[in-house]
């Protein structure tokens, strides 16, 4: 099952139905985002490089408010190793829960404004083809030197995912964003070797 | 699980003709933060992943990782890391066939007792740091003090394709007394912290003694420092405390033997480590490698191989660097196993442990380091012949962070407080502590006390951040040179 409707499933069953009354839930939010990232870069003029080898990472992360009755809050990270446990986290959760009144805000559905947070050429980048992102490491590698640069360091990563808000009360959206940085360094300095 | 899942990465690795490295990790992150009495968080976060990196015959690498470590997604990561190392050879990147030059590693590691037998609850955890707490309020009356504990258990595996697997356990734990002072219309803010493998440093009575009276001293230094002057900039004898020491091994001589920071090294010549040159005096020596219980023990590095001690400076010439499988041979460095990774999610990179410079034929003390007042040291130092009457010398105690060029070998570190040392020593506001690598190295004339190598920290090299370590001795006496600079009025 997704992970995400996982979760909402076991946070409504403690909530409406508990398997252990002691862990019933008052209320809950969540905002947990599903990321894949593409990273690639120049170390020392090297692209590519050991150190610096283009990488794609995937991963699952958020945080979870929890309300227990009594106005006890617990306020948590969740991953997927997390999610996965949910049932086993809670009654930790709760031993570590704290007071908070004012905590229990939780957004109804409502009608949200469309706005684009999504860049469909970072996206292909991301789950396809990242060449583009080579293409731009390149051309510092080789465009750069003609400057009378003699050491450069550079970095591009690219991001797509989906980012979902839900609340007890029935607040519920989803929608994909993308991210992407690139940075340069040069330098027209080499290290000598000094005592 | 994790065998089947090993077994399909290796598998997925040879069908596509690829060799491979898989790091798979799994933590437990246990935080208790309590403010003034009051507990505001406590937190057990858990997380694991696999991170996959791919070699193509020529050398051209690939990574790919996910925290979902199924048989499936590890597959699907394998083609991924392919797919990026192809892209890379495409585009001219940088070959590195090292891998089928090291000897394959089988060794699996005991996971450490810990101090109590078994993990403490989390409201028994949450009881034992609000006592910490209350017993750090109520060294120094008026103070804020925040308080808080962590405790991480890194399980990590490593395979490779040719036939290593090596697993191991890396407990760390740290209690760290945040005191504020106010008064005057000022602030001051100064950090105490502990380190070790467990809750052993709350729990065993000497340990936890140890801590009190380090956090009391701390507490005092923060009250003090209200009505504290600035001082006046320039160059002097100077006494620095262990911490101090440790910023100054780490940041501006541990990275600059780093085997992939040679090329642009201060201490590289033509590419290569300069071994055999003098960077100190014949009685000063520099080690790193793990130490067990420590905060930045790791036994075996990210790439599967055991991790030397590695004696960096030997008798005042630089010895060794610290070498990763894949560039120490280019650096001119022996291969130590000095690679870490923050996560599975992570590039290794070659990095320090704990490391701690050492000088012959140490002053002894005659009572904890912790315990000396600076007219105390002033005394010692007197009595010694390491300093003359009327001589002026300047006592920099705690490190609160810094920067270093190692291509240049600049470093710039601020310290926690100053004392000029005297029968009546005087306290200055906190002020930095800036020169060249080479010449602080070369001004060390003294060790004072036994190694205390339990400065702890963040390492964060290239945007990585993992557990660091070190010390020296107690104290270390540093002469007067004029690249070496107290900053102030």
């Amino acid at each position: 099952m997704d992970l995400v409707a996982n979760l909402e499933k076991i946070l409504y069953q403690y909530q409406t139905a508990p398997p252990v009354q002691d862990l019933r839930i008052q209320g809950w939010r969540f905002a947990v985002s599903e990321t894949s990232q593409v990273k690639a870069g120049i170390r020392n003029n090297r692209l590519g490089g050991v150190y610096a080898a283009p990488s794609l990472t995937g991963n699952y992360a958020g945080d979870l408010l929890i309300i227990w009755p009594g106005d006890y809050c617990s306020q948590v990270v969740v991953n997927n190793k997390i999610i996965s446990n949910l049932e086993q986290m809670l009654p930790i959760w709760k031993q570590g829960a704290f007071y908070d009144p004012e905590g229990s805000a939780l957004l109804d559905p409502a009608p949200l404004p469309l706005v684009a947070v999504e860049h469909l050429p970072v996206r292909q980048a991301v789950t396809e083809d990242p060449k583009p992102c080579f293409e731009i490491l390149a051309r510092y590698r080789d465009e750069l030197p003609t400057w009378q640069v003699n050491t450069i360091q550079a970095g591009v990563q690219a991001g797509w995912g989906l980012r979902h808000i839900r609340t007890s009360r029935g607040f519920s959206v989803t929608y994909a964003q993308t991210n992407f940085s690139t940075f340069v360094s040069a330098s027209a300095t080499v290290a000598k070797y000094a005592a | 699980m994790t065998q089947a899942i090993f077994q399909a990465a290796l598998a997925e690795a040879e069908r596509k003709d690829v060799t491979l490295i898989a790091r798979f990790q799994d933590i437990n992150d246990v935080f208790v933060l309590i403010n003034n009495g009051k507990t505001e968080k406590i937190m057990n976060d858990q997380s694991q992943g696999i991170g996959v990196q791919v070699f193509t015959h020529e050398g051209y690498s690939g990574f790919a990782a996910t925290d979902n470590p199924t048989v499936k997604n590890v597959r699907e990561a394998v083609g991924k890391a392919v797919q990026l190392a192809e892209l890379n050879k495409y585009f001219g990147g940088e070959k590195n066939t090292a891998l089928s030059s090291v000897d394959p590693l089988v060794m699996q590691l005991p996971i450490p007792q810990t101090a109590s037998g078994q993990a403490l609850s989390l409201p028994d955890l949450e009881q034992a740091v609000k006592e910490e707490n209350h017993y750090a309020l109520q060294c120094v009356p008026g103070l804020s003090v925040q308080t808080f504990y962590r405790q991480i258990s890194e399980q990590w595996q490593i395979i490779r394709s040719d036939g290593t697997t090596a697993s191991f356990t890396i407990p760390r734990a740290t209690l760290v007394h945040s005191f504020t002072a106010r008064g005057g219309g000022r602030s001051v803010t100064l950090r105490s912290a502990v380190g070790g493998k467990d809750e052993g440093i709350i729990l065993d009575l000497l340990k936890r003694e140890e801590a009190r009276r380090r956090g009391k001293r701390t507490a005092r230094l923060a009250v003090d420092l209200l009505s504290a002057p600035p001082v006046k900039g320039g160059h002097y004898k100077l006494l620095i405390d262990y911490a101090l020491a440790k910023g100054l091994a780490h940041e501006a001589f541990g990275h600059a033997v780093e085997s992939d920071e040679i090329q642009t090294s201060i201490l590289g010549r033509d590419g290569k480590l300069a071994i055999g040159t003098e960077v100190a005096s014949p009685a000063v020596s520099i080690t790193d490698g793990p130490l067990i219980g420590d905060w930045a023990y790791q036994p075996i590095s990210a790439n599967g191989i055991t991790r030397d001690s590695v004696k960096i400076v030997d008798k005042g010439k630089l010895a060794a660097g610290l070498g990763d499988l894949f560039s120490a041979a280019q650096a001119g460095v022996v291969q130590s196993g000095a690679c870490r990774a923050q996560s599975y999610a992570h590039i290794p990179l070659p990095r320090m442990s704990n490391i701690r410079i050492e000088v012959e034929k140490p002053l002894p003390l005659t009572k904890p380091w912790y315990e000396f007042t600076p007219v105390e040291l002033y005394r010692l130092l007197l009595d010694n012949g390491l300093i003359s009457a009327g001589e002026d010398v300047y006592y920099l105690s705690g490190y609160k962070g810094g920067q270093v060029n190692t291509q240049y070998g600049d470093f710039v570190f601020n310290c926690a407080a100053i004392y000029k040392l005297g029968e009546e020593p005087v306290l200055y506001q906190p002020g930095i502590f800036a020169g060249s690598t080479l010449s602080a190295l070369n001004s060390i004339r003294a060790g004072i006390g036994p190694l205390v190598t339990d400065a702890i920290g963040t390492c964060g090299k290239f945007g990585q951040g993992v557990p660091s370590s070190g010390g020296s001795h107690a104290f270390l006496l540093l002469e007067a040179s004029r690249e070496i600079t107290i900053g102030g009025e």
